[in-house]
This record gives structure tokens, C-alpha cells and sequence, in this order.
């Protein structure tokens, strides 16, 4: 059986001649569908670039990215960008101030030439629990936790089969982040959605993903389970280390 | 318990007036003695106003009423512009949450710290660099020298955070405000900073106003915790105690947080009582040190 998605010995490198500089290196993981993956890695360790590599936001990539066997060239079709969708760690700069909520649903289905689109966007605002009376408000008119949703929405709009979830909930109260993730759970199961996850909280990335890659100097230098990060418990000294110095407590 | 070096009694914030005014701070009264009090609560509580109001720094528009509002003796609200400029950094200063637009980015980190204690004291320039270089060397920012001339882009968040403490403790100030001095650090180095910012405080036993969001790390860090909801505390505890908070709010924040201890399937959320707004706050007996 092949993976859903299967990246191999993905890099990719900044600046010229002697500053030249590899900012990921040699990066290969699979992941089946339904499954969830999560990236962590201290900040600066290119967790979020490999995210952006995933998605299609940085074309000049080597390596592969392929998604059910089939490869991905590095510009992406819009048939490819709709099966993957990419949510942001900022709610309040991830929307466009001046669009409502419906303007912002509505774009990507106009892009991707989808019918039925006033239905879908009732449709994809109930699912995210905010129901379509919040189609006419403006992002200011929103409070941070229904942001995340609303970008959540724009990403599910697409039906895509995989989500890209970069920081989802750093940005957010306690309160809001539990909701959040309850969304996102019970999104994956009702449409079997494959999520990779880079998240700094190892709590919240047990909630979330069943293996996760522990990142460092632009590789993944191991994977292990939620089990073993509940544990505290990882095979390399820095893994360990890393494991450590971010438990709570 | 010694006397207390802060007293708040009924403090309200009021932003704008008429029909638009918001009720920001609703009655809040708190003593701060030389410990470490950590304000916690979700965005919109109140908590930054809260410390702004007693440096007063709110807004001009802000109506600040507080039937007591002492610090060290001195009523804050009665204080002229001239004489708060006395206080603030020389006896009460505050750290702010993004050393990115903290520091002045025109000026070198050094001349920044010297310019915080000659604003207080009369020194010669030579002396208050010594004294800088020193404060950099406390803070363990290695080769300070180097560091001394360097401009705010060239260093690290870590590393801006902590020259931001440096700034704030060369005067000597008797308490510290420190509004969610970590949320922009990266979670490795935040342990860093604040084990340099609890030996310091030690030290020089300065009391510290901590304002954060993250409820675990305010009851890592501080010795006591106020909550906050909608304006108001709502639960006064011992820090080591915050596992047996009993107000609503607090359990539903405490479990509302994934743990790595107990796996669940799905995360209990908050349900907001409206009966929360107005009870009053829950205090929890401390033991007499």
C-alpha cells in the first residue's frame, strides 16, 4: 500500500556562493491517510519551512514530495493545491481585514471553478460550529478562537484531504486552544483528514498526532510516538535533551 | 506578613464614557508584599490594564477610580506627572511582552541600560558603563563587551528579553511588572530567562507583578496566583496550591489544558456562568510566614 503522502530526501538551501546555507537537508517521512504527524523542533529549526515546502509556498525545493505515489512538480496544479490546505498560527494576520467571512470562503471555491458555492459555504461555517449567520461580519467583528475558525473554514471549503496546521493554537487562550482542538478532532474523524502538525506544545501534539518527528539543524533526527513524548522518553541524547527542556514542570 | 509594598483597593478602569464606556477593571483590589504574585487570565480580563494602571501608563482616555492605590506608602492616583516619572522605572519598573519593540531599535543595547540608571542617578558616564557591563555580565550575557555595542536587530529574542531585564533592574526598583515577559521566546530559552529573572529578583529581593496567560507557568514560577475574569479576581491562591482551586473558572481553565499525564479523547471546555461576572472573589487562607 502506498502512503498518502511521501516526502523524500527533501532540502532546500538559502544564499550564494560562501553564505550558502542549508536550511533543511535530506528530509524523508510517509504518512497514511487518516493519520496525524507532528514537527517539533527548537524555533529557527525548519519545521515550518518544510510545512510551506508540503504546501506549494516555496516552489525552489529538491527532493521529493509526492502525494498517494503520484509526484508533485515543485509548482503546484490547482487540482494538487486543493487537496492540501495550510492553516496559520495567526488568526488576526492570516485574514483579509476588509473581506467578510462569506469573501473569504468564497475565493477559494472561485479559484478552484467549484459549483454550489453559497451552499458550501453555509455548509463548511456550520461545520466549523459558527453557523452561516457569521457570513456577512468582518474579521474585527470576530473574536480570536472564531478566527481560527473561519481560516479552518477557508481551508475546509476546498474539501481538501489533508491540512497543514502550522502553530494552530499557540496564538490562542486555553480555553479557545481546547476548542480548537476539539474542532479538529472531530473534523479528521467525520472526514477522515490527514493532518501534519508543527506545534512548540508537547501536550497539544500528543492530544493531536500519533508519531512525531523531532526536528534539529534542518533534519529530522528521529520519530517517535505520542506514548514516548508522554512519557519523556526518545532514543538520540538530543531528542532527550530537547524532550527536557520543553516538559512542563 | 510584613507590611505590604503595593495596596489595591476597588480599582475600576473605565475606557471612554456614556453609552460606549467598557467596564474593563470592575473592583479589583490586591496587596503585593515582597513575593511574587502572578495575575493570570484570557485575553480581555483586564490583567494588562491592571499593571499599565499602576504605572499609569493606561491611555488618556482611560478613567482610573481606586478607593486606595498606595505603593510603598506614596497614593499612586495623587501623584503629578512629574513625580511619577520618579517611580516609575526607579521604583517600580515593567517588562513587556516583545523585546522586538521594547528596545529602541536606533540605539546600542549598551547606551540603552546606561541611559535607564543615569535617568535615576547622578553618575559619571564612565561609572554607569561599569555598572551596565555588570548588569549584562548578571543577566549571563557572555563576551558583554561585544554585546554593549551591538543595535536591538543583531541579537536574539532570548537575548533581548534578558537585556530588557538588565534595563529594568539597573535602577534598583523595589517591584517588577512583567507582562507576559516570555510569550514571545521560544520555549527553551524562556526557562533561561526566567531563572535569570527569579535569581536576580532574589538577590535583591525585589517583589514581581507576573501577568501571563499561561497558567502553568505563573504557578511554576510565582508564589501566589490571582485569577481574573471579566474585570474582577475571582480566586486568590497559593501558587502550590492552584491544583486545588475551587472557582469554576480556574478548574475549567486547569482542565480545559491537554495533559501529558492523561490522554483524552476530547478536551472539556469551558461553560461560562454569568453568575461568575459579580460573585465575589474566592480567597484561600495563606499560612503566616
Amino acid at each position: 500500500m502506498t502512503a498518502f503522502l511521501s516526502v523524500t530526501e527533501l532540502g532546500i538551501g538559502m544564499g550564494q556562493d560562501d553564505q550558502y546555507r542549508r536550511i533543511i537537508d535530506d528530509i524523508s517521512f510517509e504518512i497514511g491517510r487518516g493519520e496525524s504527524v507532528g514537527l517539533i523542533g527548537e524555533s529557527g529549526c525548519g519545521k515550518s519551512t518544510v510545512l510551506r515546502c508540503i504546501a506549494g509556498l516555496n516552489p525552489d525545493y529538491d527532493g521529493e514530495v509526492a502525494l498517494e505515489g503520484v509526484q508533485l512538480r515543485p509548482r503546484r496544479r490547482k487540482l494538487e493545491l486543493r487537496r492540501m490546505q495550510m492553516v496559520f498560527q495567526d488568526p488576526y494576520a492570516s485574514l483579509h481585514p476588509r473581506k467578510m467571512v462569506r469573501d473569504v470562503l468564497m475565493e477559494p471555491l472561485v479559484v478552484q471553478k467549484m459549483d454550489r458555492s453559497e451552499e458550501r459555504v453555509s455548509e463548511v461555517l456550520d461545520a466549523v460550529g459558527l453557523g452561516s449567520r457569521f457570513r456577512y461580519r468582518f474579521p474585527h467583528q470576530l473574536s480570536g478562537g472564531q478566527r481560527q475558525r473561519v481560516a479552518i473554514a477557508r481551508c475546509l471549503v476546498t474539501e481538501p484531504e489533508m491540512l497543514l496546521l502550522d502553530e494552530p493554537t499557540s496564538a490562542l487562550d486555553v480555553s479557545v486552544q481546547a476548542e480548537i482542538l476539539n474542532l479538529l478532532m472531530r473534523l479528521r474523524h467525520e472526514r477522515n483528514l490527514t493532518y501534519l502538525m508543527v506545534t512548540h506544545d508537547l501536550a497539544v501534539m500528543a492530544h493531536v498526532c500519533s508519531r512525531i518527528a523531532i526536528m534539529h539543524d534542518g533534519r529530522i533526527i528521529e520519530m517517535i510516538s505520542d506514548r514516548d513524548i508522554r512519557d519523556g522518553r526518545a532514543q538520540t541524547p538530543y531528542g532527550q535533551d530537547f524532550l527536557n527542556a520543553y516538559r512542563p514542570g | 506578613m510584613d507590611k505590604p509594598l503595593l495596596t489595591i483597593e476597588d480599582l475600576h478602569l473605565v475606557f471612554g464614557q456614556g453609552q460606549n464606556a467598557v467596564h474593563a477593571v470592575r473592583g479589583v483590589s490586591f496587596n503585593v508584599g515582597r513575593e511574587k504574585v502572578g495575575i493570570v487570565g484570557e485575553s480581555g480580563s483586564g490583567k494588562s490594564q491592571t499593571g499599565r494602571a499602576i504605572m499609569r501608563l493606561s491611555p488618556s482616555t482611560v478613567n482610573i477610580v481606586a478607593k486606595k492605590m498606595d505603593f510603598d506608602g506614596i497614593p499612586l492616583l495623587q501623584q503629578t506627572e512629574r513625580q511619577m516619572r520618579q517611580i516609575r522605572g526607579n521604583r517600580i519598573s515593567m517588562i513587556l511582552q516583545d523585546p522586538k519593540f521594547s528596545l529602541n531599535p536606533l540605539m546600542r543595547i549598551g547606551d540603552q541600560v546606561v541611559e535607564a540608571y543615569r535617568v535615576h542617578h547622578k553618575v559619571s558616564r564612565r561609572e554607569a558603563r561599569a555598572r551596565a557591563l555588570k548588569m549584562l555580565d548578571a543577566v549571563r550575557i557572555r563576551d558583554c563587551e561585544r554585546v554593549f555595542n551591538l543595535y536591538p536587530h543583531e541579537v536574539s529574542g532570548g537575548m533581548g528579553q534578558r537585556v530588557m531585564i538588565a534595563m529594568m533592574l539597573i535602577p534598583e526598583p523595589d517591584m517588577i511588572i512583567a507582562d507576559e515577559p516570555t510569550s514571545a521566546l521560544d520555549v527553551s530559552v524562556r526557562k533561561q530567562v526566567l531563572s535569570v529573572l527569579d535569581e536576580l529578583l532574589r538577590q535583591r529581593g525585589t517583589a514581581l507583578i507576573f501577568i501571563s496567560h499561561d497558567l502553568n507557568l505563573v504557578a511554576e514560577f510565582c508564589d501566589r496566583v490571582l485569577v481574573m475574569y471579566a474585570g474582577r479576581v475571582v480566586e486568590d491562591i497559593a501558587a502550590r496550591d492552584l491544583h486545588k482551586a475551587i472557582h469554576p473558572y480556574t478548574r475549567g481553565l486547569l482542565d480545559s489544558l491537554p495533559k501529558l499525564d492523561q490522554p483524552r479523547d476530547v478536551l472539556s471546555t469551558l461553560q461560562r456562568d454569568p453568575i461568575w461576572r459579580d460573585a465575589p472573589t474566592i480567597f484561600h487562607p495563606r499560612e503566616v510566614r
